[in-house]
């Protein structure tokens, strides 16, 4: 799912062998979601949909599928289509490894492929309505694994542990004494250094942030958040990070806050009323997980 | 660097964060995902578990001031109880339950009057012992919505045997929000009253029971849930005690039960509520209420439970506190008259490993003054101490 995964399990001893068991549930779950959902792996579920894009022909899925795509649904609503899982395509335009400006005449072509209300979803299975289409949940299941990875945790008797799924946290219960688990944000002028630390109990913190992929355009720095009317990156925030019950929901309500500019970005976050922190792109914070001083 | 200085940078928590309405309809969303089903299908225990209880009764004796003759001391019973519980394969479990009563003491015989014109107790001669020895063993079946599960227990002491059957079976709702319960049981009592210290007039007599009960208990947040249930009970044959002297009932009793409770959970506390009512009635004229609410406080490796009990009844319609042997029925038991009783204890358990020690102590103390309805004071009410202790082990 494109980044480190930690698990930090307490127990009493005697349950190592069952710590160890569960690990290797959790892996092999995680291993099912990103063979099911990436799009980088041509027998995955998503792959065999894009590929038959404009064909008319829907691709039967599971009910979690469906249920997955539901929540995109609601969170494209509620976002106003900033946050649309067909945007995908927009990065045959934008290269953020190589961080050059693509051709941006490609976008007229583009923009018509990348509508939500395009995925047609039936008890029959899921398609897409016009060829070119692709459809990316890469936005969402990275968040929806660390919450079924803690679920699995609990149903396996495990109720003092911590996930970490490439910067996105879910805290299983707290400590074994009790205290809360202490997860770190990170600085996004140096990924490797903490900006604040947060305590959770029984909760997540999802971060989104485009400090480790970002292009510059006339010395102007874009995130890698493309909004999916305009094409163009977002002069969006360096990095924005939600607390809430489930990672899936901190994640979406992030995600879509990075896909917001400046004070878009504020009014959508406090809309979400969850504990929220924004990075600005010069490093300013703000939002009330925000650090009173700083020294950065 | 930074310096950590927001104060909203502490304790978060799942129960400390507020759902704004675009969460809420996000939420709606999320609770449809496999993920966020938060409880789980039914499966066998994982554990093999062997325990070992015991516990002592305690009657206090007889107020002399309501004692006339025989002997003041009243009962003491010593009960221990062996019990394992072992998952079969990945859909079954198996239970076995031997519990031994050991009893002596003396019992109310019957009531009469004292030279000041005051109600007293005849009580029966010398101290009774008796052993009981019960077994019983449960097999249950999950799957994944529910369970099943079939009870044979077996009773026999000196002068009474009883076989009971018994059939269970709890199945939950597609969100797994709500669990429906359902049982039945039927039991069949032998009663061969020994002649000892007092007479008895009967040689052997049968006794017939049958109960059915339905219940739902519903999880109303992640912090909380609330149950209710009906229990009705039948039972017909020799319903008198054998050992009173004067004691004669009907030989139908048709019991109903209404029962509730609601559990509440304090994350911040680690503590839970436990409220529970119960009320019953029958077709002898007898109705009560049983309240209890009880505060269960976890600590890392221990938890301590208080708890309070009320308990009210009204008397049934033979009962008199000097029987009147001119009516079709008659009893002056006091556990037909009209009371009410408190009980109050303290339950506590540890766990070290795979070990669990729990302990409990409670006293019950009953007063006719107490009680919530009318009815003349029987002078053999009871008051006595129970206390318990227990170890348990589980292994693989």
């Amino acid at each position: 799912m494109g980044g480190p995964a930690r698990l930090v399990i307490e127990h009493p001893a005697p349950n190592a062998a069952s710590a160890r068991a569960v690990c290797q549930t959790v892996e092999a779950l995680l291993h099912d979601l990103e063979a099911r959902y990436s799009r980088y792996r041509e027998n995955s579920l998503i792959s065999q949909i894009n590929r038959l894009a404009g064909t008319g022909t829907l691709t039967p899925v599971d009910e979690e599928t469906l249920a997955l795509l539901e929540f995109c649904g609601r969170l494209w609503e509620q976002s106003h289509g900033l946050f649309d899982p067909t945007a995908g395509i927009l990065r045959q335009v934008w290269d953020f490894s190589s961080g050059q400006q693509g051709d941006v005449s490609k976008l007229s072509d583009l923009l018509p492929k990348v509508d939500w209300s395009k995925v047609l979803q039936s008890e029959q299975g899921v398609g897409l309505r016009d060829v070119g289409m692709e459809l990316d949940l890469g936005g969402i299941v990275k968040e929806y694994g660390a919450d079924k990875a803690a679920q699995s945790l609990r149903d396996h008797g495990f109720n003092h542990a911590l996930i970490e799924l490439a910067g996105d946290v879910v805290a299983v219960g707290s400590k074994t004494s009790g205290a809360p688990w202490h997860v770190g944000i990170s600085d996004p002028e140096a990924p490797s250094k903490t900006l604040l630390t947060i305590e959770l109990t029984n909760c997540a913190l999802a971060t989104s942030g485009s400090y480790q992929r970002f292009i510059e355009i006339n010395g102007q720095r874009y995130s890698h958040f493309l909004n999916p009317h305009s094409g163009w990156p977002v002069e969006g925030a360096a990095s924005v990070s939600v607390i809430s019950d489930s990672c899936l929901t901190a994640g979406a309500v992030a995600t879509v806050g990075c896909l917001h500019s400046g004070a878009d970005a504020t009014t959508w976050l406090e809309e979400a009323g969850l504990p929220w922190l924004n990075i600005g792109p010069a490093g300013e914070c703000s939002g009330p997980l925000a650090p009173q001083s700083s020294s950065r | 660097m930074a310096v950590i200085s927001s104060g909203q940078n502490s304790g978060h928590s799942a129960s400390t964060i507020k759902q704004s309405p675009l969460v809420r309809t996000l939420g709606a969303a999320v609770a449809a995902l496999p993920a966020y089903h938060n409880t789980y299908a039914d499966a066998p225990p994982e554990f093999t578990e062997v325990g070992l209880r015991y516990s002592h009764y305690s009657e206090d004796n007889l107020s002399t001031d309501n004692f006339i003759a025989g002997a003041r001391g009243r009962y003491d019973i010593d009960v221990t109880q062996l019990w394992i519980e072992a998952p079969i394969g990945s859909s079954w479990s198996i239970a076995v339950d031997v519990q031994n009563d050991s009893m002596s003491g003396a019992s109310p015989w019957f009531v009469g009057t004292q030279i000041d014109g005051q109600p007293g107790v005849i009580m029966s001669g010398a101290s009774i012992y008796d052993n009981r020895v019960e077994v019983g063993a449960t097999t249950r079946y999950f799957w994944a919505d529910g369970n099943a599960g079939f009870n044979v227990t077996h009773s026999k002491e000196d002068d009474y045997e009883a076989l009971a059957l018994a059939f269970d079976v709890a199945w939950n709702s597609s969100d797994n929000s709500r669990t429906w319960s359902a049982s039945a049981s039927t039991s069949n009592d032998r009663v061969e009253p020994v002649n000892g210290n007092i007479p008895v007039f009967i040689d052997r007599e049968d006794i017939d029971t049958a109960s059915v009960y339905f219940g739902v208990s519903q999880i109303l947040s992640s912090t909380a849930i609330v149950r209710i249930g009906l229990g009705y009970t039948y039972s017909e044959g020799y319903l008198s005690d054998p050992y009173k002297l004067f004691d004669a009932r009907p030989d139908e009793h048709s019991r109903t039960a209404l029962s509730g409770g609601y559990r509440k959970f304090f994350p911040e506390a680690q503590g839970a509520l436990q409220i529970d009512y119960r009320y019953y009635s029958d077709d002898w004229g007898t109705d009560s209420h049983t309240a209890e609410v009880a505060w269960h406080q976890n600590f890392e490796r221990f938890a301590l439970t208080p708890y309070l009990r009320y308990y009210s009844q009204r008397e049934a319609d033979f009962f008199s506190v000097i029987a009147d042997l001119d009516e079709e029925f008659y009893a002056d038991d006091f556990r037909l008259s009209s009371y009410g009783a408190f009980t109050v204890g303290l339950r506590s358990s540890i766990q070290i490993g795979e070990w669990q020690v729990e302990g409990q102590l409670e006293r019950y103390e009953s007063d006719n003054d107490w009680g919530l309805y009318d009815g003349e004071a029987a002078p053999a009410l009871v008051n006595f101490w129970r206390a318990t202790i227990g170890i348990s082990w589980r292994f693989d």
